[in-house]
Parts: C-alpha cells; structure tokens; sequence
C-alpha cells in the first residue's frame, strides 16, 4: 500500500489504525518497495485446502518504460527465474520504523518482519489465482469436520545466525505453537488475538514437523489468518522471550536485520543460510525512512533510492514519464477513508440522520479530486477483496447519492437543518476529504463543523470512543470477516475500543455465518448477503471509496512483485538488479 | 565582571529550571496517551496500564519529575517510548549532525551578511545597495521550508541531481561528500538570518558613520580601509552580534524543518518526530537541550558585550 495513501498520519501521523497499524501496511508496502495493501487469503486459502505449493500463476513485471502503461490488474505476477545474484537494493517511505515486533510490527517495522521471519503459508485476496503459497509448512491439511487444520512443516528452516544467542536450529512446530500462543496473549496487544479469541481452541505441537490449529467451530480464515504478515510470524520460541523483541529481530527468512536506525536507515542482508536455494537474490536492503514526502520523491527522482510509492496516479504518470526506463504499476490496494459516527451520541442514534449524511456524500468527487479518477466506491468491503464485495451497480443503488433523498430523510427526522460537529487527525490529506465532506454535505442543507485535532488527542479520543464522529483515512483489513468488523458488536477489534457503539444481533449472525462458511461460493454469497443486511441497517460506519496504489520502480529493478497486495513480501526474495 | 557573569548564570539555571518545569507538566498534561501510540488500537487496558507501569506513569507527578531530573543530572536521557533506544545514544549519534549544520549557517551567515551590509552602508543608494536590498527583502520574505523544498526538488527534476539523502556522511570520513550533503540545507538555512544581518550591519554602520569622530578620523587623513574598519565596523558590531546570537538560537527551531527535508538526522527532526508520537522522554530531553543552548548563547552575547564595547558597565 502506497505510502501517500495512509501515512497521512505521521506526515500524516494518525488515521484510526492508520496512526497504528493501517499506517504500518501503507508504509510496509513501500518500506521494502512491495506494493501490498494489507494482508491476505484467498479462495483456496479459506477452504482449508489439502496439501501445498500450487505454482505462482501469471505474468512478469511489465517494464513500461518512461511512459509505462500500467492496469490496475491484480495476481498476475510471477517472477522471472533466475536473476543476478547481489547488489543493494534501496527503498524509501515516509514515518517512523517504529521497532520489528514480529506480531505486532507498526509503521515500517512491518515492512521488515515479513522479510526477516518465515509464516507457515502465504496468501492474499487480493490475488487470489495464485493461491497458497508454502513456506515453513510444505503441506496442509483440513480435518473432516473442518474443526483443525493440520500443518506439515520444512525439517530445513534454519534458524539465521546472529548474535543474539539464539541457537541455530531448524524451525519447529514448538516455534509455532509459542509464536501463535504470544498472539492470542492480550498482552502482546496483536491484531491477531481477535480471531483466535473468537475461533481457535487450542494450537497443538504434534511433533516437531507437525503443527496444528484447533478451531472451536469450523472457520474459513485459518489459512488466511496463519498467512497474514502482521500478526502471524513464526519466531524461535527462545528469541520470544527476549526483552529485545521489538528492537531487533531473529528469524529464518530469506533477511537479517543488519540494523535498525529509528528515523534513519533500517538496512537487512541476505541470509545465507536461507532454506530456499539460490534465494534470496539481493546481497541487501537498505531502508531509509523520510520525514517528508518531498525529499523521498526526490530521492527518487535523483536515483538515491530504487522504488517510490506516488501519491495519486498523476504524480506517478509525470515520475515515470520523466525518468527513463522506469516501471510503474497501479496496484489494486486497501485503502481508503471513512465516515464515523457514535451512536451513543445524538444525533448518530438516529439511523435515518445516518442515511441522509451517507446520500449527501458523492464517491466519485473524492475520486476524481484525492485519486485523479483512480478509484472505486465502495461498500462495507473494498473492491480489492475479490468476489467478496457487491457488484459495481448494486452498490450504487444501495447506497446512492441524492442529495434531494438527504433534505427529505432529514425533514422526516425533523431535522432539516442539521448540524454537528465531527473530529478529524490534522494532516494534509486528511485535509483534502474534510474540505470537500463539508461542501457536499452543506449541499444537503447539512452543517459539519470540522474540529482538528492533533494525532494524540484523536487517537486517544477515537480508542476511547470519546469522538462523537470522526473523518479519517482507513485500511481495509487482512480477510472480510475482519474488515465487517466495524460494523458488529464491540467494533473492529472486538473489545470495544474505536467503537461506534453500533449492535445488532442480525448484522453478528450474519458476519459469523459468512466466516464459518467453508464452501466457497456458498462462504462468497453470504458475505454479499452480510454486506446488504449491513447496509440496510445505515450503519454509523461509512467507507467513500477504495484507493489503489501507485508505484514507481526503477529500470534497473527485475522483478518487482506488484499486483498480489502483501503478498509481495514473499517475492521479496526473487527481487533482483539488472546491474 | 565577574560577579555579573556569576549572576548571569545563576539566573541561567533558574531559567533553565523553570523551563523544566513547563516542559515536563505541558507534555504530560497534553492529550494523548504514549502508550497507546506505542502499542497500538488492540491493545488491552491491561497492556496500556503495564506501559504505564514500565514508563513510570501510574507515579505521581512530582515523583516522575524528580525521578526525571535525577536522571537529567547524571546525563541519562531515558529511553524513546516507541522506538525504545537510549535517548542519549541517539542524542550523540544526531548532535553532531546538528552542530555542523548550525555552525555552517552561521558561517554564511557572517561571511555574506555582514559584508553584504558593509558594502550596502558605505554605497548608500548606489545600484549594490538596491540589489542587496532586495535581496533582502526576499530573504525575509520568502519561507525557508518553502525554499528548502524548491531546492531540493528542481534540480532532481531537471538534472536527476539531489545532495545525499537519507545516509549520513561524516565530516572527516568524505569531506566533499559532506559538504555535498550540507551546503544546500546550511545554505538555505542561512537565507533569512543573511537578510537580517545584512540589514542590521547596514542600518548600523549608516548611523555609526553619521558620528564626529567618524568624521574627525577622515579629517586626520585616515584612508578609508582604516576608517571603516578600524572605527565604523568594530562599533557597528554591537547590536549585530546580539541579533546573531539570537538568530542562532532561533536556528535549532529553524533546523528542524530543515533537518526535515532535506533528510539530515539531526536532533531537529527527532525533536519533531518526537512530539508528533508523543514520546515524550525524547521530546523533553531535547526540549531541555535546545533550552539550555538558547539561554547559553544568551549568556555569551551579553558577555560580549562588555569585550566589545567596554563603555558598556553592569550594575
């Protein structure tokens, strides 16, 4: 996920998660140059699939060139075999590193964890043609009952040496157990504990290649969530221990981190006792993170660094159409911004003011204005989560624009002339949307009152639901029953906390239901069912519209994963330099 | 002399004291919760309050200061809320960044302020005054930060040139590639305290040059070269060095921006990261730092004065 879309928070310091965890994606994404959105699964990933290593599916990197042509195509990358061994590899975002705690890694640290750790599989949804991809587990297994999932893991997955003490070993299923069990402690604070809290019985150490899940229920997001890249690194049981957890990092990925300079560089080396021959292909990778937005398109534009995460699509176009050779993709991401509302307090209560502010909002001027026409409406989920969202033109009838619709559901309210007060994170971006919700929404005879706050207070105030409504910028969530989250009882992380208040016994049965649907087209049909139930509830929870990522790569890069979201943290280790 | 320095630093500490003071309540009074930024939206009240623990924040107030000053005496810093490194560490690492970029500031400063100022005093309204005067002008006018971005945009545009950006370059280990790296940033810097010297040292020597004994030493057959620089410049100098060591304080406000930009990790840029993620056992050290850089450069300016103009007594 590009940078310019959600760290708004740090340069842009704070958008609801995006000051904690979205932010960590968005510059994730550019940290190490993967154009990701956020994390994964798949079909096959949600159907608890039998054994391994379905070979990557679709094309190469397309080069475009000065002018490159890119479509915002997902899963269609493959790397190219071979490539050069070597060379130095150099990316850039903007924000802190903010430590490499490998199951609740922020900013962009977690752009280092899913490089320097293994996960037992990798998957996104964003593109889901590729499938499962094996890592520390070369097979999988769902039970009959679809009540575990059954992992066989690699005897070979050295843990990388290091100074740290860790002993050098191969991985085991001891490592996972430990690794999983941190993740459901609450006190890890991991953004994995949610769906083992709700699903997961137990997690077994069967014997040491042999690891498994226990769910209380059958749960289509095992694979999915035992994939994502931010709360699910396999981490030698010893080094969890370890008090220096977040500031260094030991695992047996394809990297060791070499160093990590907060504010500055983070610069990771091949590990050359990796377990996949021949990988990784780049000797290093070096990190540097930068204040402001100018001086890192400007280090790439003066080829001090290798990759750049534009801002919108024409600043893209005008990087790539100036720099010779260049590549540049329009990724398909997670991104994107969000209305909130307390329906503790008034006038939220009321779904029908609800509605009125969700038909005086017009999608496509945000669109055309933020993105510059690169974009989608969406709806409860983004676009990006591929067979799960509505169709394009039933959105569009379900949750249309009419301000004409607004002024009559706010007449019938009694509350023609509404106003109300919402909070917003002060950062440039997030400037943008506030300046056009209240026009439109004054079209509707609608008076918002913008209050800007300061990334602290707004964090502070929406974790404690003290907002009585809040605009910021968002990032769409590792599987959908995460993402729908926001609209079921205790709120997206499940225990309250940036909480609209909103609860209905409809909207959680369906959300369950969906997640514990294994069948895939069956599991599809009832989250578009769980999206529609959602939407007739006017929910206090808005999403305008989906963004995508646009990246520019340097010519000299080979290989550059894009298209696949997180996934191309896995890629990482085919990257190479052509010189 | 002596007892006015002793009483200077002594008031030196007082104020220093007392900025400690603000510091510590106004961070912590502030809204925003560092443990919640450092762990992030799922965190459980039992982690936050665990934090809170680790941090020293369920103390009382009163205590947390003084455990904090006991610390500051014995140059322990503390430790970053986010990033958990020593803030001393990180201090050493960035001040030197921080002190070669102000020291070069203020080399442009003095080398082309003053002189631009002499030159615009001595041809009043002549075409070298107007154009200094206008350069001036736009020195003051125009934002630095705005400048800054400028810079380091264009030339990477049209040429593909920028000065390194993100790695640092010690001074003696690549000298050129040092100079590279700060020649732009110390330039830019130096834009808006040039225009105020230069200024200052004009409208100075102009009223300096108006006194009798300016003139009575011409009418002694002085040349020139002598008068200005033995009478006019050395009197003229007096409210110059007081606004340039203002300036110069004001230049560790200036540099963060700066610092900024142009990717320097110096301490101006970890002061701003600092507030902004609310990690406050940096933002105080550094805060309490530049306090102490202020009020010492205060100290050396009114000390000054007394070298360069001996009329001047304090009581």
């Amino acid at each position: 996920m590009a940078s310019g879309e959600l760290l708004g928070v740090l340069r842009r310091r704070a958008s609801r998660r995006a000051a904690m965890r979205g932010a960590a994606l968005s510059s994730a994404g550019l940290a190490f140059a993967i154009a990701c959105g956020s994390s994964n699964n798949n079909k096959k990933a949600a159907t608890t699939a039998t054994s391994a290593a379905p070979a990557p599916s679709g094309g190469t990197p397309a080069p475009g060139g000065g002018s490159a042509a890119a479509s915002p195509a997902a899963g269609s990358f493959k790397p190219a075999p071979g490539g050069k061994q070597g060379g130095e590899y150099r990316t850039g975002f903007t924000g802190p590193w903010a430590g490499v705690d490998p199951h609740n890694s922020v900013y962009g640290g977690s752009g280092l964890v899913p490089i320097i750790y293994n996960y037992l599989v990798r998957t996104s949804t964003i593109a889901p043609d590729i499938g499962i991809l094996p890592e520390l587990a070369t097979a999988w297994e769902s039970a009959p009952d679809n009540l575990s999932v059954t992992f066989k893991l690699r005897p070979n997955a050295m843990i990388a040496e290091n100074k740290q003490n860790v002993p050098v070993r191969p991985m085991d299923a001891e490592d996972a157990k430990a690794s999983f069990e941190r993740v459901a402690d609450p006190k890890a604070a991991s953004n994995g504990y949610s769906w083992i809290h709700d699903w997961v019985d137990h997690f077994e150490a069967v014997d040491k290649t042999t690891f498994k899940v226990v769910t209380k229920a059958p749960y289509a997001w095992v694979l999915n969530n035992v994939g994502n890249n931010l709360y699910s690194a396999v981490v030698p049981k010893e080094w969890l221990l370890s008090p220096d957890l977040k500031k260094t990092a030991v695992g047996s990925g394809p990297f060791m981190l070499q160093s990590l300079e907060e504010g500055g560089k983070a610069i990771v080396v091949r590990n050359h006792t990796y377990w996949e021959p021949g990988l990784p292909l780049l000797n290093q990778i070096t990190g540097n993170s930068f204040a402001d937005q100018a001086t890192y398109r400007t280090a790439f534009t003066s080829k001090q660094i290798d990759v750049y995460g534009a801002t919108d699509v024409e600043e893209a176009k005008a990087i790539a159409g100036s720099l010779k050779g260049s590549q540049r993709y329009e990724d398909p991401g997670f991104g994107f911004n969000s209305f909130w509302m307390n329906v503790t307090q008034k006038p939220w209560d009321d779904p029908r003011i609800r509605k009125a502010v969700r038909r005086a909002i017009n999608p496509d001027e945000y669109i055309q204005l933020i993105a510059k026409g690169l974009g989608k409406q969406i709806g409860p989920l983004s676009y990006a989560m591929k067979g799960y969202t509505l169709p394009d033109d039933e959105l569009k009838k379900l949750m249309p624009f009419s301000i004409q619709d607004a002024k009559q559901i706010l007449q019938a309210a009694g509350q023609p002339n509404l106003t109300f007060k919402f909070q917003h994170p002060t950062s440039s971006n997030v400037a943008d949307y506030v300046n056009i919700f209240v026009r439109q929404l004054a079209a509707a005879g609608i008076t918002a009152q913008p209050e800007p706050q300061d990334a602290g207070t707004w964090v502070a105030g929406y974790f404690t639901n003290k907002l009585s409504a809040s605009l910021s910028l968002n990032q769409e969530y590792a599987n959908p029953d995460f993402a729908l989250h926001w609209f079921t009882t205790g709120g997206i992380t499940g225990n309250s906390h940036y909480d609209t208040g909103f609860s209905d016994p409809e909207v959680d049965a369906a959300v369950k239901k969906a997640a514990g649907t294994i069948d895939e087209t069956a599991r599809k049909a009832a989250y578009q069912d769980a999206q529609r139930l959602i939407i007739s509830k006017d929910p206090p929870f808005w999403n305008f519209y989906g963004s995508y990522v646009n990246i520019v790569v340097g010519g000299n890069v080979v290989n550059y994963p894009h298209g696949i979201g997180s996934l191309g943290y896995y890629y990482t280790k085919n990257i190479s330099l052509a010189s | 002399m002596q007892r006015y320095i002793l009483r200077r630093l002594l008031m030196a500490a007082l104020i220093v004291w007392a900025i400690s003071v603000v510091v510590f309540v106004l961070l912590r009074v502030s809204p925003g919760d560092p443990a919640l930024l450092q762990q992030g939206i799922n965190a459980t009240p039992e982690k936050i309050a665990a934090v809170h623990k680790q941090l020293g924040l369920d103390r009382p107030m009163i205590v947390q200061y003084f455990d904090w000053v006991g610390k500051l005496l014995h140059g322990d810093l503390g430790s970053s809320v986010l990033s958990q490194t020593s803030v001393t560490h990180e201090f050493r690492q960035r001040f030197p960044i921080s002190l070669e970029l102000m020291v070069l500031t203020v080399f442009w400063v003095v080398v082309i302020g003053i002189p631009l100022g002499m030159v615009s005093a001595i041809k009043r309204n002549s075409l070298t005054d107007y154009i200094a005067r206008l350069l001036a002008i736009f020195g003051l006018s125009v934002p630095a930060f705005w400048v800054a971005t400028l810079v380091l945009i264009l030339p990477a545009q049209w040429w593909g040139y920028a000065p390194p950006l993100g790695r640092q370059i010690a001074l003696f280990s690549d000298p050129a590639e040092n100079l590279r790296q700060f020649l732009p940033a110390s330039l830019v810097l130096a834009l808006g305290p040039i225009a105020a010297i230069m200024r200052l040292t004009r409208s100075s020597m102009l009223e300096v040059l108006r006194q009798d004994y300016v003139r009575t030493a011409r009418a002694k057959g002085l040349r020139e070269q002598a008068v200005v620089f033995g009478h006019v410049l050395k009197n003229s100098l007096v409210p110059v060095i007081t606004v340039l060591g203002l300036l110069t304080a004001g230049l560790l406000g200036g540099s963060v921006i700066i610092e900024q930009i142009f990717a320097l990790r110096g301490i101006g840029q970890y002061i701003f990261m600092s507030l902004l993620q609310k990690d406050f056992p940096v933002a105080q050290g550094l805060v309490m730092y530049t306090a102490a850089v202020v009020v010492l450069i205060n100290l050396v300016v009114d000390i000054s004065y007394a070298v360069l103009d001996p009329r001047i007594r304090y009581a």
